[in-house]
């Protein structure tokens, strides 16, 4: 079962069956909780605290050892985003699209923007992110390797190394910097990294594109 | 006495072109910081960008007009168009105008002054220009160009040249499909509108079939040029770094002094001549020959290592008998749009960005066949993007 914001905001209600449930419990334990980023500390605080509660009563016990991990850090880096970005679509849709947000939900360690127009912005930890209209992206959590079709704008908010499929050499962002990161594998072209203030070494005809689109 | 003040004042105030260099040089470093240097000298000796000035700002980038000692840009997210000059090696803004939803295509002096910048609107379906008084930096007209719009499966547009005849305007462009799933591409048609000037009223239109995406954005590579009878001559550039159509040719086509259409009989086929491939970047020396930027497909993988990798040749035409003169000896240049070659006299100097010889501008001299290296760029330059006449 795939944990979405629809799911969450079910299991925050006491509205999930057992399997459903078990299906967020499960996705919690396999989780760094850590990396989820609320809107502040304080929350984070509550959530977590809240949520370890339930989990005490269904005899659950918090083991350090089920935090640690050797994925990779991009992994945890990635998830931050997708977990902010379920904080963000649960709060949208009690906002701004009550009924209509299974269009905005996203998967497990992967979001697709749907949208043929609109972009979606994540705040994380490590940095911001615009992504594309119709842009999927997809961690695999053993190599940390990301799988990206469409486009984003990513702002580090510290040096960063992302490994993309396809690209045999790691990506080094640096901090402060935003960064144009476009492939495609069907397409007319692989994978793109462009510093944006190089946004004019693009094709004229993506370049607009992505002007249009990020509004950059 | 308020006389004498007034002459040492005006005196005082000299001419900011008095100090200035001859020529502008605009690099990138590996970080994509940009730097504009001067000099009066690119026959030898060294350049180090970093110890010369300051990287530029970010909101200033290399698609920008060099003209008599000022740098004409325009700003992308604000759409002011600024105009600089050179102070202690920084570019200093002296006069700033407001453009409305302007996307600058093309850029062509129709006067000593008076520049005719053509462009799209944001949403890049529909022709726009600013005539713009550029001395006192005033808008002396604007408005809708008088040319095709997308239809159909196309959504936006490409406008690739603009050429001044008198009383006539002549704008080449080419149409895109919407980029899907990074599928770019561009129709199989050029399009060339005759529009009077300077209404921007359509007069007449031409499709041309034999190949597609006319030129291109003149103020980052230029792809056209007029010779000494006038003729007007063009290179299509249908290769993966601007139309993506590339089972057309890349091919230079020409509007002759007195025709108001696309020669019929002229097709100069550079991907089906001895060059094989699609090339950006054409420049005119003088009697009829010029010089091309070709791209070598076997040397890069696709779009992502189309500027990292060096794989850019340049060639020797003689654009009136449709020949290949041949192969300048200089090392694989690297960055896929530059405008990376300027005429003086006899001399020409070309920019190359080569991994196993640094980078230097070569000179060539097109009367004695001599090929030689010139002023070293050094220091933090990773590309020479432009290479300007600041000073006539």
């Amino acid at each position: 079962m795939k944990v979405n914001a629809d799911l969450l905001e079910k299991y925050h209600c006491n509205l999930c069956t057992p399997q459903e449930c078990a299906a967020v419990e499960d996705w919690l334990m396999n989780t760094e909780v850590d990396e989820l980023e609320f809107h502040s500390h304080k929350d984070k605080n509550l959530i977590k605290e809240a949520i370890w509660r339930e989990l005490g009563t269904l005899g659950v016990t918090k083991k350090e050892s089920q935090i640690k991990t050797l994925k990779p850090a991009s992994y945890y880096l990635w998830k931050g985003a997708i977990a902010a970005s379920l904080v963000l679509v649960a709060l949208a849709s009690a906002l701004y699209y009550f009924g209509t947000y299974n269009d905005q939900s996203v998967d497990f360690v992967a979001f697709y923007n749907k949208s043929a127009l609109k972009v979606n912005h994540i705040s994380a930890k490590e940095y911001s992110l615009a992504v594309g209209p119709e842009t999927y992206a997809e961690i695999n959590e053993h190599s940390g390797v990301i799988d990206l079709s469409g486009s984003m704008l990513i702002s580090p908010k510290k040096d960063i190394e992302l490994q993309f499929d396809g690209a045999e050499n790691k990506i080094n962002l640096k901090k402060g910097q935003t960064y144009i990161i476009l492939n495609s594998k069907s397409g007319s072209h692989g994978l793109i990294v462009v510093n944006e203030r190089n946004l004019i070494s693009l094709p004229p005809v993506i370049q607009r594109k992505l002007i249009q689109e990020f509004g950059i | 006495m308020i006389l004498g003040m007034g002459i040492f004042l005006g005196c005082n105030s000299a001419d900011p072109a008095a100090q200035l260099k001859k020529y502008s040089i605009h690099l990138l470093d590996m970080e994509g910081k940009e730097y504009i240097v001067t000099t009066d000298n690119l026959d030898s000796g060294l350049i180090e960008p970093e110890e010369e000035t300051e990287a530029l700002p970010d909101s200033i980038s290399r698609n920008i007009i060099v003209k008599d000692g000022y740098y004409y840009s325009l700003q992308r997210k604000s759409n002011i168009l600024t105009k600089y000059t050179l102070k202690n090696q920084q570019l200093f803004a002296v006069a700033h105008l407001q453009l409305q939803d302007f996307s600058e295509e093309n850029f062509l002096w129709i006067g000593k002054d008076t520049l005719l910048l053509s462009g799209l609107n944001v949403l890049s379906n529909t022709g726009k220009y600013y005539l713009i008084d550029a001395n006192k930096m005033k808008i002396l007209a604007k408005g809708w160009l008088g040319i095709e719009k997308p239809t159909g499966k196309f959504t936006s547009m490409s406008i690739g040249f603009v050429q001044k005849r008198k009383d006539t305007l002549f704008v080449g462009y080419s149409f895109h499909p919407p980029t899907k799933g990074g599928n770019y591409t561009t129709g199989d048609t050029t399009y060339i509108s005759r529009l009077a000037y300077p209404e921007m009223k359509s007069i007449g239109l031409q499709k041309e079939t034999r190949s597609t995406y006319p030129a291109g954005v003149n103020n980052v590579q230029h792809n056209e040029f007029t010779d000494e009878k006038g003729d007007f001559y063009y290179l299509s550039c249908p290769g993966i770094a601007m139309g993506n159509r590339t089972d057309l040719p890349t091919a230079i086509f020409r509007i002759k002094a007195n025709s108001k259409a696309v020669d019929a009989n002229y097709c100069f086929n550079l991907s089906a001549s001895k060059i094989q491939n699609h090339a950006y970047g054409l420049w005119y020396l003088a009697q009829g020959k010029a010089i091309v930027r070709s791209e070598r497909k076997d040397l890069f993988k696709g779009l992502s290592d189309h500027y990292s990798t060096p794989h850019f040749e340049f060639y020797l035409l003689d654009v009136m008998n449709q020949q290949v003169i041949k192969k300048l000896d200089l090392p694989l240049d690297k960055g896929t749009r530059k405008e990376a070659v300027l005429v003086n006299g006899d001399i020409v100097y070309i920019a190359v960005n080569s991994a196993t010889e640094g980078n230097y501008i070569w000179k060539y001299n097109f009367k004695t066949d001599e090929l030689s290296k010139g002023l070293q760029l050094g220091g933090a330059s990773a590309f020479i993007v432009r290479l300007d006449r600041l000073l006539n």
